[in-house]
């Protein structure tokens, strides 16, 4: 046996090492995390709504408090909105006025979208055009989630309230799920990758074809250092990467989009009720995605001041700054799906 | 000079910067990611009338919850109608007991807590339960009647009725007029309704924040108390 090859298998038993370690943390947190979370009960008057028990913030709860009462004061005018619409056509602009703003409030309020989609720009280092882009995207896939299942549930299939909270609560699952892949695979990407230095470097399994400067001096510890200056990440958007962020946020219809569908069902006038389910999903768009960019900027902002891509800081804060951003979108997941789960068992 | 600078620029400084600017970071994508549910999701128009026997015990509380719309409609999806949009009686029915049967968990308790004296007062099975589907306004309504296991004389202690969704899910309403009552109650007798202080952004989001089988930290109980819907009666 040469010494190359020899070099070869210890370094292939240290990679099966840490895979091993990896997939222990994931079981380990996951199970932690089924653990702690516990999902409330379902409550009498049954509404595609799950109510997730969360740590309280001090100041914060003023403010989520606040952003409620708006919410409900746009949400309690979208009936007489509908019927108004119904009678006379021009007035067809305040229900799609106070469903915008139900959007608005409604993502800034309770909601996983925003803080997924934040997480997952920041982790990627997208773009600030494809970070807007995803949040409209997965804003407008959740509002036509929401049009397709009360369209066909209950305008097509007539099935109860009850039935509607079931299939809400399996796509709610499915999203998490989703979302749980996602943050693994970031979580791996962006912080086993560079601390347990899994990466050959042949950099044969990079999903992208740029080139890039490497600064191998100083990041001995680091394993590899893999970090794009901006300009180099701007680009179209990828559909491949994308897609599992735009269904773990799309795939969970948002609950004033099914309200105030199945109510306009109810008034035989659907239409009304789709086009407040868009109207809602664009609201949506704009509060997540004014979110996502802002946590791009301070995440840029944050790398400059350590000198930048070219510089061993920046490139640190950028490094730090990725995994943190990767650990938060999986632990939310699982944090999410935990809750979905025990919640569907109940 | 120049080496102290760069000390200063490079090393602790620049890792103090980092770990300031990250932890904000992190702390602005938490904040963003929390989620509190303290808001109402559905409204009910409350009417309650306290029921008394010819002893001049009280007897009974019963309550008729009209719904909002938008939760009338999503009730109503997917049950049978007749030709002017009223669902069948015996769907309704069904319905009603469901959310009798629901709200009978010691958690919610149909929402209702009637107390002499500090002590609460046992109510047995829900009596008179019937769903009502309101043509008018598209609106439903459930009746229900809470019998107490002992009637209880009111001359020598007040009772309160308080109502509260303690999950703050519903948000209830005893606007209308004469929305509260004792009908059959001696001439003496005076039932009051008292409206929830303004509920506390704070407060209630603390509230939505404990789980249902959590305990209340003391100030948490006395403000939970100012929030609830409170009818006091006395017979002097």
């Amino acid at each position: 046996m040469s010494m190359s090859q020899l070099n070869m298998s210890i370094r292939q038993r240290s990679v099966a090492v840490r895979w091993f370690v990896v997939l222990v943390f994931l079981v380990a947190a996951s199970l932690w995390f089924n653990g702690t979370v516990q999902a409330q009960s379902p409550h009498p008057f049954a509404v595609p709504e799950q109510t997730l028990n969360t740590p309280s913030l001090g100041w914060f709860d003023q403010w989520t408090g606040q952003i409620a009462i708006w919410q409900s004061h746009f949400y309690r005018q979208l009936t007489t909105a509908v019927r108004a619409w119904k009678a006379d056509g021009l007035q067809a602009w305040w229900l799609l006025v106070l469903s915008f703003g139900y959007g608005v409030f409604h993502a800034l309020g309770p909601g996983h979208g925003k803080a997924i989609l934040s997480a997952y720009v920041v982790a990627n280092r997208e773009t600030l055009k494809n970070g807007a882009i995803l949040a409209f995207v997965s804003s407008m896939v959740q509002a036509l989630v929401a049009i397709a299942l009360v369209g066909v549930a209950a305008g097509i299939l007539n099935v109860t309230g009850s039935v509607l909270n079931e299939v809400t609560a399996y796509l709610e699952l499915l999203a998490y799920a989703f979302l749980v892949l996602l943050g693994a695979w970031l979580v791996y990407k962006h912080v086993f990758k560079p601390i347990l230095g899994l990466v050959r470097p042949q950099h044969g399994d990079h999903d992208h074809q740029h080139h890039h400067n490497h600064d191998h001096h100083d990041h001995a510890n680091c394993g590899h250092s893999h970090f794009p200056a901006p300009e180099q990440v701007a680009g179209p958007l990828s559909w491949r990467k994308a897609w599992g962020a735009i269904l773990a946020i799309g795939l969970r219809p948002c609950s004033g989009a099914i309200l105030v569908l199945v109510f306009a069902l109810s008034q035989q006038f659907f239409l009304a009720g789709v086009a407040a389910a868009l109207a809602m999903g664009l609201g949506t768009g704009i509060t997540v995605a004014t979110l996502a960019l802002t946590s791009l900027t301070i995440s840029r902002v944050m790398a400059a001041a350590g000198g930048g891509q070219q510089r061993p800081w920046g490139q640190r804060i950028g490094h730090t700054l990725q995994a943190g951003a990767a650990l938060l979108v999986f632990f939310f997941g699982l944090l999410l799906f935990s809750a979905a789960w025990q919640y569907s068992l109940k | 000079m120049a080496t102290i600078f760069g000390i200063l620029h490079t090393g602790q400084f620049a890792r103090l910067n980092r770990c300031l600017r990250v932890g904000l970071t992190a702390a602005v994508l938490f904040l963003w990611g929390g989620w509190v549910q303290a808001h109402p999701h559905m409204w009910i128009e409350a009417k309650m009338d306290l029921q008394f026997d010819a002893q001049g015990q009280l007897v009974s509380v019963s309550q008729v919850w009209l719904f909002d719309e938008m939760f009338s409609s999503y009730a109503k999806q997917g049950l049978p109608e007749t030709a002017e949009g009223v669902p069948p009686q015996a769907e309704l029915d069904k319905i009603a007991q469901d959310w009798m049967s629901a709200l009978a968990d010691p958690m919610s308790h149909y929402f209702t807590t009637i107390s002499q004296g500090g002590d609460v007062l046992a109510v047995g099975e829900p009596r008179g339960v019937k769903a009502i589907w309101q043509t008018k306004t598209d609106q439903l309504s459930l009746r229900f009647e809470l019998p107490l296991l002992q009637p209880v004389f009111v001359n020598r202690l007040p009772v309160t009725v308080s109502v509260a969704d303690p999950t703050f899910f519903v948000a209830y309403s005893f606007e209308e007029p004469q929305s509260v009552t004792a009908r059959t109650a001696p001439a003496s007798c005076q039932a009051i309704y008292k409206r929830p202080n303004r509920l506390d952004d704070q407060v209630a989001a603390r509230l939505a924040a404990i789980p249902p089988s959590g305990v209340l930290p003391p100030d948490l109980q006395l403000a939970a108390q100012t929030l609830q819907h409170r009818v006091e009666l006395s017979c002097p």
